[in-house]
């Protein structure tokens, strides 16, 4: 018997399923990739599917993908084939390879090529020891370039608040993956009906 | 580096808003370009926020939706 995941449903907070998240971030498969985007706080934003115009704010014109996926605190790395290079969120330390470079030169210089697919998506969890964990996410694309996203553990962090990434969809629905081991597939045109304490 | 404090902080104004997850994602995108075009706030050097200028900007944002 086959199945049907809408992507217009929405599911509750749920913990430990994984697996349950697997139908929904696939929506993002043979979407292409438009261009990166920087966010406050240094955080980065890939935007895919259809470039789509926002209301202007004072006069500035504003422009985003169809679906979009911010990457929050995590870390995160590229394998980026259009720059034979590997690309990642945090400065190389001392004596390690690799120089530092600011988001607005990958803004400039996408990791991934433009118009190249999303070719395959996974969400793995991702236990923590002494801290909440969370669920980590890796994309191949069609130019071969990879990304992969792991939830940041900063032993100074009191509470784990923030989510590790979120997916938004033209459906007006959007993927908050953590913090933790938790997700859940909600409305994204509606302020939230609660906020779950931090783990 | 992402700085978590900076999120934490954004994020608290949009909750205080009552944002939508979409406003909240347009917002934070947003006070980056004012802060990347020399429209930056007063918290420090590299021109972020305080919490009553990304309150102000808030506010702002959401009349204008």
């Amino acid at each position: 018997m086959a199945a049907v995941v809408d992507f217009r449903g929405t599911v509750p907070r749920t913990r430990d399923d994984v697996r349950g998240l697997q139908p929904y971030i696939r929506q993002l498969v043979g979407e292409p990739f438009l261009f990166a985007r920087e966010s406050y706080g240094d955080e980065l934003t890939l935007h895919f599917g259809q470039e789509v115009e926002l209301p202007p704010f004072r006069g500035r014109r504003r422009t985003e993908g169809t679906h979009v996926l911010t990457l929050r605190a995590s870390k995160w790395w590229i394998k980026s084939v259009p720059r034979a290079a590997l690309v990642a969120s945090d400065d190389p330390g001392p004596g390690l390879p690799g120089v530092p470079v600011t988001l607005r030169d990958l803004e400039l210089n996408p990791p991934i090529t433009p118009g190249e697919r999303v070719a395959w998506v996974e969400v793995r969890p991702f236990y923590g020891v002494g801290w909440p964990g969370g669920i980590e996410l890796a994309f191949r694309f069609s130019d071969g370039s990879f990304l992969e996203l792991r939830p940041r553990y900063d032993p100074e962090d009191a509470v784990h608040d923030l989510a590790d990434w979120e997916l938004f969809t033209p459906y007006k629905r959007y993927i908050k993956a953590g913090p933790g081991v938790q997700w859940e597939y909600a409305p994204s045109d509606q302020p939230p009906a609660d906020d779950a304490p931090p783990v | 580096m992402p700085r978590k404090s900076d999120l934490r902080q954004v994020d608290a104004v949009c909750r205080l808003h009552r944002m939508t997850p979409d406003q909240e994602r347009q917002f934070r995108r947003l006070i980056h370009e004012l802060k990347a075009a020399g429209e930056g706030g007063t918290a420090n050097d590299r021109g972020d926020f305080t919490w009553d200028e990304l309150d102000a900007l808030a506010a702002e944002f959401v009349a204008g939706e």
